[in-house]
């Protein structure tokens, strides 16, 4: 899997000024947003639109890229949960 | 998203799985900085990608309800119990499942991120570990955000009114 996505955000925070990463993410994720419009009626998609690119290019800016999980680490964690070792709180 | 672990979907990619070999076969912490690298990328892009699409969804979801709720009139509290079935219908949102005026002013200024706690473990009703892996969290993230989620919502609620 390409990471498309967090390559996108990192250039975005890196370089907010350039319009290309932001219209790149925004081509990415147009399927999702339009998928979205649906729960509105038609007269106010393009309100809702335009609201949830801001926001998207909001979040692309203030995203935390960063983990710390590492692949063992991640692994001894499955394995305690499907162990029934771990119990959630509820 | 699936329920299948996360290490394990990332051995399902071929490129991934023969630098799990390598790390396995001659351990070095060269090939286990190389392995641990890749799960990183790959964690990272299946978060933000889970992220931006509920956050989009979420968003559309709540513009809607704001603007049903300026032309019906305001209904009794309908919030399912954390004993009731899951509903895994794509569309259900908490917001939408919140009819008093009170508690839907209170549930409107927490975070997002604190609505996305509270809506996966209210409305969808998954452990804190589904939950930390679909919002990019750790578990004992989950609890202290849904804990400190509820106390936010019951003292604003006690303010309003």
């Amino acid at each position: 899997m390409k990471p498309i996505l967090t390559g996108l955000i990192r250039d975005i925070q890196r370089h907010p000024d350039q319009p290309e990463p932001k219209q790149k993410l925004i081509d990415h994720m147009e399927p999702k947003i339009r998928a979205s419009l649906t729960q509105v009626p038609p007269e106010e998609r393009e309100d809702l639109y335009q609201e949830l690119i801001v926001w998207l290019l909001d979040a692309a800016m203030h995203y935390p890229l960063d983990t710390n999980t590492g692949f063992f680490e991640q692994r001894h964690r499955d394995r305690r949960h499907t162990a029934g070792t771990w119990r959630p709180e509820r | 998203m699936s329920r299948v672990p996360l290490t394990t979907r990332f051995l399902q990619h071929p490129p991934y799985y023969h630098l799990y070999t390598r790390a396995m076969i001659t351990p070095s912490p060269a090939a286990r900085r190389r392995l641990d690298a890749a799960f990183r990328s790959f964690c990272s892009e299946i978060r933000l990608r889970s992220y931006l699409a509920r956050s989009l969804h979420f968003r559309a979801v709540q513009m809607d309800r704001s603007r049903r709720k300026q032309s019906t009139s305001i209904l009794p509290v309908h919030l399912p119990s954390p004993d009731a079935e899951p509903i895994w219908e794509d569309g259900t949102s908490l917001s939408g499942a919140i009819a008093d005026e009170t508690l839907y002013q209170a549930y409107r200024t927490l975070s997002i991120r604190e609505q996305s706690v509270l809506e996966a473990v209210f409305l969808h009703q998954l452990p804190a570990r589904e939950t930390a892996a679909r919002l990019g969290m750790q578990p004992p993230s989950v609890s202290r955000v849904k804990r400190r989620a509820l106390a936010s919502l019951r003292q604003r609620i006690v303010d309003l009114r």
